[in-house]
């Protein structure tokens, strides 16, 4: 039999050019660490869950529709549910449920907010069937 | 009446040549006057052929090919030059006492090895009738016996042909009798299959980057499609980039059917076409379907020396280069950015989980490496790992394959 040529460098450079291809294709979820400060919802932003301590002292849940921006009381459009929550914990596990029971939309002056102690428990984009439905 | 022994010194006399296929660079055929393709001649006396080859032909060997009645096998003569001609003998004891026929044909060959021209076919070849004295005295030869082999032994000047052993070639075509043109330029009885066709099923994992993989620009430019696990609606949100794990899914399972040539001892190339029959994900709309075919090239270096001559585990590694689509389902983590101005969708949660199908392609590079473990010459059994790179939609994929080999010449 003849000698053969040698080929292993030739194996050991393409074994070489996919794992930098491969780190090239991956490696920027790999090594990043420069995590972009996360936006987060506030008391008035569209689609917010913000639960209220109330006069009674209960805790209430609102889901904010809109700021109507119209003066003097510049009243937010929210929906208001029938869950009263121990705890602004349960607040937000009970906002993710989709399907929570709620009261009639209301508008709320945005004072309401700002005089009681509150928490932005959670957020979900209104649907156009949403604002439908509450409207 | 059939010429005498006489006339059998010149019994084949290459006045002319011409080509068998103006086209084409084939063998040539020695024409060969009708009255020297049978002839005749008496017991006890060694065949003389003799012929003129044309200087063109760049011819470096000329081969006898002879068969004696009742004797299995062809035998190989190699005919010595002399001056502008070609000439040698059947020796005297092939022909021996007993009446028969003897058959033969001329090749010859260039320095390669090639048959460059050939005067008679092992199928039409020239005749020689062997008459006893007593049937024809005409033809007896005075000396009436064959000379004692060790007073001129074949190969020396004056004495008869050499028997060849091994016939040179450049081609399977140069070779006869079922043998084919090995490696090493000589017809044989090659073991080894050359030809092989495969038939596999393949499957990967993928890695996919998952980061911003479902912004809408990935959604449209990047190959990615991400669906909500609530309602499998296609997201359309507004991700936050963040840091986000590798993606890692399951790739569609193909069937392969696949050819492959040995080019040497060592080293084959070969040709494999797919189809993915499972594992495909969906199309977003407006995007184009997934193409279930693949094909790519690859070639083998086997690390086992000459593993084709003999049944056995015969281990290798492969790189490759091809096209094909790789659907990778994976998921991710994904948080709403809520003070976005563009409110697109709706009925996103602040953080949620997507289907994410990646559609990588459409080319890809392969390294690789396996076994075949041949149960016979003809059939055997491979399996393979190998690391695939599509590019440029990109995906990393570990694919493993394992099927069955049929090997032919």
């Amino acid at each position: 039999m003849k000698n053969q040529p040698p080929i292993g460098d030739a194996i050991l450079a393409a074994v070489r050019w996919l794992t930098l291809a491969a780190f090239c294709a991956l490696g920027p979820s790999a090594c990043s660490a420069d995590a972009v400060p996360e936006p987060e919802a506030t008391y008035d932003t569209k689609g917010a869950f913000v639960a209220l301590v109330g006069d009674s002292g209960d805790l209430e849940l609102y889901r904010i529709l809109a700021a109507l921006g119209v003066r003097p009381y510049d009243p937010l459009f929210v929906v208001p549910y029938t869950a009263t929550p121990a705890s602004f914990e349960e607040a937000k596990e009970l906002a993710k449920d989709p399907a929570l029971p709620h009261r009639m939309t209301a508008a709320l002056a945005r004072k309401y907010f700002t005089s009681h102690e509150h928490q932005v428990v959670w957020f979900r984009s209104v649907s156009i069937e949403e604002e439908t439905e509450f409207r | 009446m059939k010429r005498p022994k006489a006339a059998l010194l010149l019994a084949v006399v290459a006045i002319f040549s011409a080509p068998v296929r103006a086209d084409t660079k084939g063998p040539r055929l020695l024409h060969v006057p009708a009255s020297s393709k049978d002839t005749e001649q008496g017991v006890l006396t060694p065949v003389p052929v003799s012929l003129e080859v044309p200087r063109d032909l760049e011819a470096r060997r000329v081969l006898l090919h002879y068969h004696v009645f009742g004797h299995g096998e062809w035998r190989t003569l190699e005919l010595h030059r002399e001056g502008t001609r070609y000439a040698g003998a059947i020796p005297c004891l092939e022909v021996s006492e007993m009446t028969k026929e003897i058959v033969y044909y001329i090749r010859v060959h260039d320095a390669a090895g090639a048959v460059v021209a050939f005067g008679g076919t092992r199928a039409s070849p020239y005749r020689v009738a062997i008459h006893h004295s007593s049937a024809r005295p005409d033809l007896a030869s005075g000396a009436a016996h064959c000379p004692d082999p060790a007073e001129c032994p074949p190969g020396l000047p004056g004495c008869p042909s050499q028997e060849v052993e091994r016939i040179p070639c450049q081609r399977d075509g140069d070779c006869e009798g079922g043998l084919s043109c090995g490696w090493d330029h000589y017809c044989g009885d090659d073991p080894r299959r050359k030809n092989w066709l495969g038939l596999d099923v393949a499957g990967a994992v993928g890695f996919v980057s998952a980061q911003g993989a479902c912004s809408v620009p990935s959604q449209e430019n990047g190959g990615y499609a991400c669906y909500r696990e609530r309602d499998g609606a296609v997201y359309t949100g507004r991700p936050i980039y963040s840091n986000e794990p590798l993606g890692l899914g399951l790739a569609p399972l193909r069937v392969i059917l696949s050819f492959e040539r040995v080019l040497f001892y060592r080293t084959t190339v070969g040709l494999r076409a797919g189809y993915a029959f499972a594992g495909s994900g969906p199309t977003l709309p407006g995007a184009a379907e997934f193409v279930p075919y693949s094909a790519d090239l690859f070639a083998r270096y086997w690390l086992k020396g000459d593993p084709f001559a003999e049944p056995g585990l015969r281990p290798f590694v492969e790189v490759g280069a091809g096209f094909g689509e790789y659907d990778v389902k994976s998921s991710a983590h994904v948080r709403e950015d809520p003070l976005s101005p563009q409110y697109s969708q709706g009925g996103n949660d602040l953080e949620q989980t997507l289907r994410v199908w990646k559609r990588a392609g459409d080319a890809n590079v392969s390294a690789g490496a396996g076994a075949m473990y041949a149960f016979s010459a003809g059939f055997a059994a491979e399996a393979q790992l190998s690391l695939c790179q599509a590019f440029p939609y990109a995906a990393t994929l570990v694919s493993g394959s394992a099927g069955l080999r049929v090997g032919f010449r």
